[in-house]
Parts: C-alpha cells; structure tokens; sequence
C-alpha cells in the first residue's frame, strides 16, 4: 500500500488531491489503494471533489446561515423593540375651533341692555331668582321683568359671566302676535344688540320688524335671533364661527 | 491552507450576518415604529403614544373650556361642544368628540368641522401629511352624512354625522 494510488487504466495516479497522468517510470502494476477512487462519469485530468472543496461549500453555507440568522434577528429586534411615536403635545388647533370668546354676544353688555333700556329706560324690574339655574354654561341668569308683571306677561332672560360676557337674551311675549308692544321688544332688543355698528343694527331692525310675528331667524355678524310664536317672543345668541 | 479558507469564510459570514441584521433592522423598525398605538402604561389596551390626557384637558381649558372628570364641555349659543378623554395611566385610551344643537344643523359649520378634526388628528400631531390625510377624511365622510366607520394607522374611527343637528367621532386604538 506504499507509493500513489492508480486509476485503473493505470495512466493516472492520485496526488491526494487531484489525478494526475502518470509518469512513464510508475510501475502500472500498483493495486488501486482503498480511499479514493476513479470511478463513474468522472475522466481523468478534471478535479475531483475534495476536501478543499467542501471548506468551500461548508464556507458558503456558513455565510448563507449568519446572513439568515442576521435577518431573522435584526427583523425581530427592529419589529418588537421599536417603540412607536406619539406627539408630545396636542396639535394646533385650526382657525375657527370653538373657544370661549366665542360664547359671547360681541358687542352689547348687561350694562347697556340692562340697566340703561329695561331698568333705565323701561322701569323693568331685574333679578337673578335662585329656581332660574343657567341653562347655557353661563354664571348667572338674569330675569327681567315689566312693572306690573302680572298684566304685561312679558319677561327677558339673560345669561352671562361677566358683564360684557352675555351668552344668551331671550324675551317672551304673550300679549298676541301683532301687537306693539311686543313687536317693540322685538325690534328694539334687534336694535340693541348692535350698539356700535350702524350696518349690522339696520339689518337687524329691519329684519325684526317683518318677522316679529313669525318663526324664523337670520344671522346677522356673529349674532343669531330668532322669532318664534308659540310662545311669542325672540332669542340671540353668538354663533360659532 | 483549509484553515485559512474556513477563517475568511467565518470573518465574511459575521461580516454578512451583521449586514443583514442592520438592514432587517432599519426595515422592520420602519414598519413597526411610526404613529400607531402602543401599550397603555396600565389596565391593557392600546394607548396614544406619548400624548397625556391632562396635555387635552390642558389645552381646551385654555380654550374657556370646562373640564370636569374626564369630560370638557363648550357651549356657544344653542350649540354644545364636548369631549370625553378615556385615559389608561394617564395615556389617552378613547376620545369621544360630539357637537349637538337642537334643531340647529351643524354638520356644515366650520367650528363643528375644526373641533371634530383637531380630536381626530390627535395621535398624529406630530405628522403633518397624516394629519392632512384624517381632515381629508373626516371632510369627505361629514358631506357624506352618514354612519362612517374606518382605520387610520391602528386606530379606529367612527364618525356619525346622519342628523343635521350633531356630528360625533370616537376613536379608540386598537392595533
């Protein structure tokens, strides 16, 4: 068993590696050794499958299995362990969100409304009565009412926080539709709610004096009123923007 | 000879394995990070990330609103504004959102429209094209005038606008 292993031709001898051609002197009488063989599709002079070869297929796999794993690991890492992104703080509000300012009617103050047209000029009489709760979210509910009360049947209710902060006038009248008296608090309250901005009082005013005696309601600036019949009377209030 | 081919493979397959870890990585952190909903602090469910209910309460009292447990209410004229905040650990858990006025219509005003998105577009604050996308959204579904219901990056939305006189959203995370 000494000495390189032959093909069976005997024209090729096993280097450990490769076959290779044997040289004349190489007695061809050698007996193929155990290990390897020539056998097969394989022709001499082409490299066989060796040893050095699979390192290379077992490097390949090597890589393709971290290759593998890295994947496995970096998706399950970045998936489960990335936390997700919320604001810190809330975002901007748009133009035209409610807010508070916007509860109140612009221009017109419990002041003007009150103590000088039904106090001053009417001699209605004004008080916050504990069984009136706000209804509107504001601090307090005014209820006014003519002399005589109990003739006229006529009332204003006001809710407001502070004095120029009224968020709601409503005035009911049950002396009947048509008559002066209460179209006159129609359109005089309509007239009153604008005190400095003459376009706006006109339209108001006109509006109120067809429609005194109706169901209807318009928008005048940021200021609602509506009329109503049963009952009889009238409300403003600010609308959202 | 071999051992020197078995090392450049081991040094290539830490080399390719670490390359492909990064690249899984920053991939599946894309997928996975973003402005969904995670974890409450407590009692389970989903949360907002980062925003705290008080941050909200915080933000419509400066409004003039009046906060009170976990609700804030604005009234204007005959219309009403009001949120409820559901918080988890102080995380925001649900938000319930509606503008009511009697025999008013408010599907059409702009305040309506202004306070229904800003809750909608909450969780999404901090990302512009989102937020564009949820008013897109809540736009198209208040002209629809229906019972709306969708899911916006893991939250759920549901927007009732089929009456005239109140528009309401709730949105809850939930995957």
């Amino acid at each position: 068993m000494n000495g390189p292993a032959l093909s069976p031709d005997g024209r090729f001898y096993w280097d450990g590696r490769a076959w290779q051609p044997v040289p004349s002197q190489v007695v061809p009488s050698q007996v193929v050794p155990p290990g390897p063989r020539f056998s097969g599709p394989q022709t001499p002079g082409v490299v066989r499958p060796s040893s050095g070869r699979a390192k290379v297929a077992l490097a390949v796999v090597l890589v393709a299995v971290c290759a593998g794993a890295g994947a496995i690991g970096g998706t399950a890492f970045g998936y489960f362990g990335t936390p997700k992104q919320g604001p810190d703080t809330p975002g901007a509000q748009a133009a035209g969100f409610p807010e508070s300012r916007h509860a109140f009617l612009p221009d017109v103050t419990i002041g003007a409304l009150v103590d000088n047209w039904l106090k001053g000029q009417k001699n209605w009489v004004c008080a916050e009565r504990a069984e009136l709760k706000p209804q509107r979210g504001g601090a307090h509910r005014l209820h006014c009412t003519p002399p005589g009360d109990d003739d006229l049947d006529a009332d204003f209710d006001l809710e407001y926080d502070e004095k120029n902060q009224i968020r709601y006038i409503g005035g009911s009248c049950t002396l009947g539709t048509g008559t002066v008296y209460c179209t006159s608090m129609v359109v005089r309250l309509a007239e009153k709610l604008f005190p400095t901005n003459k376009a706006l009082r006109a339209k108001a005013t006109a509006w109120a004096r067809k429609n005194a005696d109706s169901d209807n309601s318009i928008v005048v600036g940021t200021v609602k009123i509506v009329t109503e019949l049963s009952p009889h009377g009238v409300k403003a209030y600010p609308i959202a923007p | 000879m071999a051992s020197r081919v078995l090392g450049v493979a081991a040094a290539a397959a830490v080399a390719v394995g670490a390359g492909c870890a990064a690249l899984a990585y920053n991939v599946a952190s894309g997928k996975a990070g973003g402005y969904g909903p995670e974890d409450c602090p407590s009692d389970g469910g989903l949360c907002v990330p980062a925003l705290k209910a008080a941050d909200i309460y915080s933000a419509l009292t400066g409004k003039g609103y009046t906060c009170a447990a976990d609700t804030c209410e604005l009234q204007i004229g005959e219309t009403k504004f009001e949120a409820q905040v559901g918080e988890k650990g102080g995380a925001v858990n649900e938000i319930h959102a509606s503008v009511w006025e009697p025999d008013g219509e408010v599907i059409a005003s702009p305040s309506s429209l202004a306070f229904i998105s800003w809750f909608a577009e909450l969780p999404f604050a901090d990302y512009p094209e989102v937020v564009g996308d949820v008013r897109v959204w809540i736009t198209r579904k208040a002209e629809a005038q229906t019972i709306s219901d969708g899911r916006i990056a893991g939250y759920r939305y549901s927007l009732d606008t089929s009456r005239a006189e109140k528009v309401s959203l709730y949105l809850q995370g939930v995957s």
